[in-house]
């Protein structure tokens, strides 16, 4: 039987992410979201024009499959084709073209502050929220058809519209940091504490280790998660009703709070002796949280130095040997840092001269000293 | 006072704990830092310590904290055939009292003059290791 492929959408994907001609490949299951509302807003469209019908025509439903076939410049450009059998596509006007063009001018509609298109059932529109949850603030998908070079744009706010013309509530993707601050597992919930306030989620049973580990250490493990997240009206986090992605990692904030804490202390702080700390000292414990950010590095313990410095100090374990290490990186008052390494078969030391010290050289130390892998 | 020390006799009972004071600064998250052996300048490289053999660590916190006013959050220990094995030795050193503290005969001291910074770093995180793995020997409630 013979196959023919047309096309049918060509999704413009608009934002940093997607430049390059690059899609990720989380966009697949949106596609599919948005081919069931196009498949559920066909049905509805055959149904309204067939009064009192209760089944739609033989062939009706697979005559509808979207394909991906290509990705073309600008950010990225999905290339989605319809591929169907001739012979089994039911003769009459094509309601899946039609429901396609009923998305585009209801999208186009809410992103001009219009009303949805009262040809657009608002028992379908739920089909919204699971397509663009992806989106993030500056990005868009910009939903061009056939024949045009331009259509109507799909982003965040069009689709938190919509969600909320038939519900109180709208679904978003989020990511978020914080701490695990209660778990139960008899009700697979836990709660996260993060700058703007405390967040129930769902605990799948595949997480419930993690996040169990990261509640019973949280003083030292945040967590940091991708997750679809339940907004109200004032965009304000309901629930996370589901994880994307969670992972758990030693935590930098008691670094930031302690930095913090010593960048405060008054001359005279040790006894009558002591001084503040340097300026430049600071900015070489500056250089060295960014690098906790960014890398897999224990977080030190930190303490100030009597003549206005600090020292950053860590006590490693050798896991095979069971030997203990200390590392010791003092930032002098004048920007430099001394690194001091001892363990069972090591004494070294190196300067590291004030005008040196940039995030390149204290993470090629923090990887000579083993304490981030090189 | 480290001329003095060649007419001094040392402190050579191995196994005796020699308590230090450490400065509220210097302690986190219940870790002690190597700062805490580390001889400040103004003593001339000399660490001040406690003998065991004649003061409990509570009898020094309080002495240290309330006859002398000075600041401690806790009191750690390092033994004197630890200090040895670091090339180390440590000498009695009493305090008689004066106007402003009572006496301290169980003071002593660690003698660290001979050592340059970075020598005095490493042997510090080395004492500091091992009064860690001796835990805390006195803190207030």
């Amino acid at each position: 039987m013979a196959q023919t492929r047309n096309p049918f959408l060509k999704p413009r994907f608009r934002g940093k992410r997607f430049e390059g001609r690059r899609l990720p490949l989380d966009v697949l299951p949106e596609l599919r979201n948005y081919a069931q509302m196009v498949a559920e807003l066909a049905k509805h469209l055959f149904y309204q024009e067939h009064g009192g019908r209760q089944r739609v025509p033989k062939g009706f439903d697979s005559s509808f499959s979207l394909a991906l076939t290509g990705i073309e410049d600008g950010s990225a450009v999905a290339v989605v084709e319809r591929i169907h059998e001739l012979s089994l596509v039911p003769p009459g006007p094509d309601y899946f073209d039609q429901a396609r063009d009923l998305v585009n001018e209801t999208v186009q509609a809410v992103s001009e502050k219009r009303q949805v298109p009262t040809g657009f059932p608002h028992g379908l529109l739920h089909y919204f929220e699971r397509f663009g949850r992806i989106l993030r603030e500056d990005e868009s998908i910009e939903l061009v058809a056939p024949g045009a070079t331009t259509g109507p744009r799909y982003d965040r706010t069009v689709r938190k519209h919509l969600s909320l013309v038939t519900s109180s509530t709208y679904e978003q993707e989020v990511e978020l940091v914080g701490k695990v601050v209660e778990a139960d597992v008899k009700k697979h919930t836990f709660q996260i504490e993060t700058d703007e306030g405390i967040v129930q989620s769902v605990l799948p049973e595949k997480l419930e280790g993690e996040v169990l580990a990261a509640f019973k250490d949280y003083q030292r493990l945040d967590v940091s998660l991708r997750a679809v997240a339940i907004f109200d009206r004032q965009d304000r986090i309901q629930r996370i009703n589901e994880i994307l992605e969670l992972t758990s990692f030693e935590s930098v904030r008691p670094f930031t709070t302690r930095l913090v804490e010593l960048t405060e202390l008054q001359a005279g702080w040790l006894d009558g002796e002591g001084q503040p700390v340097s300026q430049q000292a600071q900015a070489s414990a500056d250089v060295l949280r960014q690098l906790l950010e960014q890398y897999e590095v224990p977080v030190p313990f930190l303490y100030p130095t009597p003549e206005g410095g600090l020292q950053a100090e860590w006590s490693t374990l050798d896991a095979k040997t069971g030997a203990g290490g200390e590392i010791t990186a003092t930032l002098e008052p004048d920007g430099s840092i001394l690194w001091v390494w001892i363990g069972p078969d090591v004494e070294e030391e190196v300067e590291m001269a004030a005008g040196g010290v940039t995030p390149e050289s204290v993470l090629k130390m923090l990887q000579r000293t083993g304490l981030s892998e090189g | 006072m480290a001329g003095d020390k060649e007419q001094r006799e040392e402190l050579t009972e191995q196994g005796e704990i020699l308590f230090r004071q450490v400065h509220p600064k210097f302690f986190t998250g219940g870790r002690i830092s190597s700062q805490a052996f580390e001889a400040p300048r103004s003593h001339e490289g000399m660490l001040s310590v406690d003998c065991e053999s004649l003061m409990t660590a509570k009898d020094s916190f309080t002495l240290f904290t309330e006859g002398f006013g000075l600041s401690s959050v806790c009191v750690c220990g390092v033994s004197v055939g630890e200090v040895n094995q670091h090339l180390l030795h440590a000498y009695p050193e009493p305090i008689p009292a004066a106007d402003d503290h009572p006496a301290n005969p169980a003071h002593a001291v660690i003698d660290m003059s001979a050592l340059g910074k970075k020598q005095m770093k490493k042997i510090a995180s080395h004492l500091a290791q091992l009064a860690r793995a001796r835990r805390v020997l006195y803190q207030p409630a």
